[in-house]
């Protein structure tokens, strides 16, 4: 194929990226918009519609395969979970935001092109492109509550990635070294008996496991979820994550290891740890924020095991990580409502008479993080330990009977950590002597809460609306 | 007719839904729907106990159970992986009968016993009425999945019943409640799972209670038992068993499992600790009955030692630790235990006087349990104090309470007459005559039975004879005798106590035939 074949080709196929360029186009309208006018609502509404037009993108896709000279995969996969990303960023727009209005919107949609180009990555320029695109932006997220705590967070963030950022630039350096190619997809040609490339493959793992918060790399996230603010944690919970782990398991789908393989065992043991480290560290916290911090780690570890399966269980893990970004929206939302007028930052136990209707979406949203019946959130994980069973029986292999139990006693740890907040709102002793106060809350974010705390139990009865 | 069983377990599910769009002040109007709904439930199982027929002889499992209803509930293709295939799947035999008209007259019992809860009484009515239908999902459902659905569902509204509306350390209480049945139901899930993996129905893996008591395994499945399957150098099956019987023995509670029960029992209110005695553990006797003895029946013949010396444990233990609490709630929920423990040793001799014992021993505690925690509210309710020491001579007094208690006492140390004795004596007959385990074992279940003796006479003793005493001098007023809503609810129950006691057939009439092919069914695994 000729140069120019190749450029009319490359030509014709950049409408396939069609969502990136309408977020990055309503990105720089954004900015210049702000340059006239500083109304919140209208920023809100350009970043609705260009969120909006981008999901309609995502919605039109009908061919799948590599474009762009193989730098790109679209797959069905990755179109389902770039919808998913749009709409739960989409959300974000109903969490109060008096300060910033422009930098945040700005930067949450260059954060959410990163992710989309994460997921969808098949060259190793465009990995380490998109992971620092993610990166940047939620450095500079982080920072935005400008308190003293949140800044020391944010530039823990900071030189964490920047070390991150550095051995992920390394690994990628090792595998073109090892192999010359740029491809993810033609990874799989190679024999992976070179220590070289192993080594370069687990760097680059390594600076995955960054974004999605993977055990050891996972130390950033007590910190800045407890000092950012709140609608930037509620994004840094769900798209660079997700992202992630989409980005992993289209690597390690490329390299059809055996699961007893070293590198493999290597990856589930940090898995494993990282389901332990978030479980322990969520036991002994008093903040509300840290506590579901680590709880993410945990469900990180949890859906980690979709990502690295090799008979991926698409559905499955499509399951388990839309029910995980509505149950992380609808907390991130009731925290933000009772955290803003409760007394200090570190109680938010603080009694709440008038809202009786939120209180009991939070207990169920809690449940189902749990994964407790009747919510989604246990079909998520009822899922999870089937696959895992699924795996065991096919492959005899003890360290996914490890994995299996270790996720089973994770959840009965789960519900002692998350039902603590519950716990002090309806029956602790203490909470009689403490006085009662009433809240005001916005209707749309009572209505969304509500609205998603309903889905959370439908798909629990009927799973098939969304698989 | 059709939907008999689900109108049993969906009504008040649909009253629990209504209840939510009514202001919460109309709390005398939630007792009145709760008491209609539970009324509802009694008369719908009354029904069905009269059209059961008790004649049907099974040929397999598939035609052991009545009123059958069946329908898809999630069928979907999950990636290339498996597929996932719930039913909506009910049906009783005689096994589990018995236990859904023992739950609608105890449900009833409960909701005359909460009549002056005011104190959010919206949120009380509708988390018992979610409890009462799980309860009676356990006992008809015929889809595991659907069974773990209602098995794990009761622990949310009980754990905020006794969190909200419990005594002081409520909180404590409640919180291991829950993290300890949730431990145990793990386990359990668990062992769904594997079965999942390992039954198939039409050619697909499925959930169905009936093609794993039938044993449809697929071929080369783990814990297929011509297969020998092993996981980690063990055999799949006994750790199934083993991962069952922890599960099941938390409910149960069995020892050395049982230490959330006191707490729970001593912690609720009178209302849901009837509801926690009379039919939560038997819904972990339930499970025992038909999950472990009925899929596992080739272990439990090979381990039938183990289940039987647990149970003889918690006969001993219990009972002794009955002896010396002074707290009366706290004795009668160790009697509890006590008394669960002979259900395992009915189970594990595998005979057919063992299983009528234990269904019979199931019943006949369900029935007196509750009383008994009524009568212990009785005193609780006047003095707010519940320990032996603080009263004396009650008898002079309170001549009708004194009554009741020495009766439901009585049905408790199983004096012969009332059903206490009937479900212990075939329990023991069942033990004596086994010989999957010792004689020895056997004994000393009967040494249960002179312990039960002891603490219930000296409780009697110390409470309602010798002279008139009561601790604190403000009690004087509060001593009066049993008032008309207690005995409306003790006298109905005093009565299945002494009918059952005469004529055990009442009950065993049911389950004559399905215990008969059950043990028929279980004789081809033996050695």
């Amino acid at each position: 194929m000729n140069l120019r074949d190749q450029l009319v080709q490359i030509l014709s196929e950049l409408s396939l990226t069609a969502q990136e360029s309408s977020l990055i186009l309503g990105a720089l309208i954004l900015l210049f918009t702000s340059l006239i006018s500083a109304n919140e609502v209208l920023l809100k509404c350009i970043f609705i519609f260009f969120l909006s037009i981008a999901s309609y993108y995502s919605l039109q896709v009908s061919s799948f395969g590599f474009i762009l000279s193989n730098s790109l995969l679209i797959s069905h996969l990755n179109d389902k979970f770039s919808l998913l990303l749009i709409g739960s960023t989409a959300l974000v727009v109903l969490f109060r935001r008096k300060k910033q209005v422009t930098e945040f919107y700005f930067l949450t949609l260059s954060l959410l092109v990163g992710g989309l180009f994460m997921t969808k990555a098949n060259s190793l320029l465009v990995v380490y492109l998109a992971v620092e695109l993610v990166s940047y932006s939620s450095y500079t997220l982080s920072g935005f509550s400008f308190t003293k705590k949140g800044n020391e967070a944010a530039i823990k963030y900071l030189l964490f990635g920047a070390v991150t950022s550095a051995i992920l630039l390394v690994g990628l350096g090792l595998v073109y070294g090892a192999t010359g190619s740029l491809y993810l997809s033609s990874l799989n040609a190679f024999l992976f008996n070179s220590a070289l490339l192993q080594t370069g493959l687990l760097f680059v793992i390594f600076g995955i496991f960054f974004k999605a918060s993977i055990f050891p790399f996972h130390i950033w996230t007590p910190a800045v979820y407890q000092s950012a603010p709140v609608d930037a944690v509620a994004i840094f919970s769900i798209v660079p994550k997700l992202s992630g782990l989409i980005l992993l398991h289209n690597l390690l789908s490329q390299i059809r290891f055996s699961t007893s393989h070293w590198v493999v065992e290597m990856v589930m043991l940090m898995g494993m740890i990282t389901v332990i480290a978030g479980t322990l560290g969520a036991l002994r916290q008093t903040n509300a924020r840290r506590m579901i911090a680590f709880g993410s780690i945990g469900h990180t570890g949890f859906l980690f095991v979709f990502a690295i399966g090799n008979q991926l269980s698409m559905d499955a893990f499509w399951f388990y990580a839309l029910v995980y970004a509505i149950m992380n929206i609808a907390v991130f939302y009731i925290i933000h409502c009772f955290e803003t007028h409760s007394i200090e930052q570190n109680n938010q136990y603080a009694l709440i008479n008038n809202q009786t209707l939120m209180l009991v979406s939070f207990t169920f949203v809690l449940i189902s993080l749990v994964g407790i019946p009747p919510l989604s959130g246990f079909t998520a994980k009822f899922f999870l330990f089937s696959y895992l069973w699924n795996w065991y029986q096919s492959s005899q292999s003890n360290w996914i009977l490890a994995y299996l139990l270790i996720t089973v006693f994770a959840t009965v740890a789960a519900l002692f950590y998350y039902l603590r907040i519950p716990y002090f709102y309806f029956f602790h002793s203490s909470m009689e002597k403490r006085e009662a106060k009433s809240i005001k809350i916005t209707l749309s974010v009572k209505i969304v809460t509500i609205l998603l705390t309903f889905i959370l139990l439908l798909l629990f009865f009927v799973p098939q609306l969304v698989i | 007719m059709h939907y008999l069983l689900s109108y049993i377990f969906l009504f008040p599910l649909f009253i629990a839904f209504v209840l939510l769009f009514i202001p919460s002040e109309k709390w005398k109007f939630f007792r009145r729907l709760s008491l209609a709904v539970a009324s509802v439930q009694l008369l719908l199982s009354s029904i069905l106990l009269y059209h059961f027929d008790k004649e049907l002889k099974p040929s397999s499992w598939e035609t052991a159970f009545q009123f059958v209803e069946r329908s898809d509930w999630i069928n979907i293709g999950l990636g290339s992986a498996s597929n996932l295939r719930i039913e909506y799947h009910l049906g009783v035999d005689g096994i589990s009968l018995p236990l859904v008209a023992l739950s609608s007259l105890v449900l009833l019992i409960g909701v005359i016993s909460s009549w002056n809860i005011r104190e959010k009484a919206k949120g009380y009515h509708i988390l018992y009425l979610i409890l009462s239908a799980s309860i009676v999902g356990c006992f008809i459902a015929l889809d595991f999945f659907l069974f773990y659905l209602c098995f794990e569902f009761m622990l949310l509204p009980m754990f905020f019943l006794i969190g909200i509306w419990g005594g002081k350390r409520r909180s404590y209480a409640s919180i291991k409640f829950f993290l300890y049945t949730l431990f145990g139901s793990l386990f359990i899930l668990i062992v769904m799972i594997g079965l999942y993996m390992s039954i198939e129905q039409g050619g697909v893996n499925s959930f169905s209670i009936i093609a794993m008591l039938d044993g449809h395994y697929l071929k080369d499945s783990i814990l297929n038992p011509a297969e020998n399957g092993k996981i980690i150098g063990r055999s799949a099956r006994a750790l199934a068993f083993l991962f069952l019987l922890i599960g099941f023995g938390i409910k149960l509670p069995s020892i050395p499992i049982h230490t959330w029960l006191p707490d729970a029992h001593v912690e609720a209110p009178t209302p849901i600790s009837v509801v926690l005695a009379g039919l939560l553990l038997k819904v972990g006797a339930y499970g025992l009955f038909r999950i472990l003895y009925g899929i596992f029946s080739d272990m439990t013949i090979k381990y039938a030692v183990w289940v039987a010396l647990f149970g003889v444990l918690s006969i001993l233990y219990g009972g002794l630790n009955a002896l010396a609490q002074n707290d009366l709630k706290k004795m009668v929920a160790y009697s509890s235990v006590s008394h669960m423990g002979f259900v395992l040793v009915g189970l594990a001799s595998l005979t057919s006087a063992g299983f009528s014992g234990s269904l019979f021993h199931m019943i006949s505690h369900g029935i007196i349990s509750p009383a008994l925690f009524l009568l212990a509210g009785v005193i609780y309710d006047r003095t707010h104090n519940r320990l032996i020491d603080n009263f004396s001579g009650l008898a002079s007094k309170m001549p009708v309470y004194a009554f009741f208690t020495a009766i439901f006492f009585f049905a408790g140390l199983g004096l012969p007459g009332l059903s206490g004795f009937v479900g212990e004596l075939t329990i023991l007959m069942g033990a004596f005559s086994t010989a999957l385990f010792g004689r020895w074992l056997a004994v000393l279940a009967v040494l249960g039975i002179i312990i039960s003796a002891a603490y219930f006479l000296w409780a009697i003793q110390r409470m309602f004879f010798g002279p008139y005493f009561v601790r604190k001098s403000v009690w004087q007023d509060e001593m009066f005798d049993l008032t008309v809503r207690e005995r409306i609810m003790l006298i109905p129950l005093a009565i299945f106590v002494l009918i059952l006691g005469i004529f055990p057939s009442l009950i065993l009439d049911y389950s004559n035939e399905t215990i008969h092919f059950f043990l028929n069914y279980v004789s081809q695994f033996r050695p």
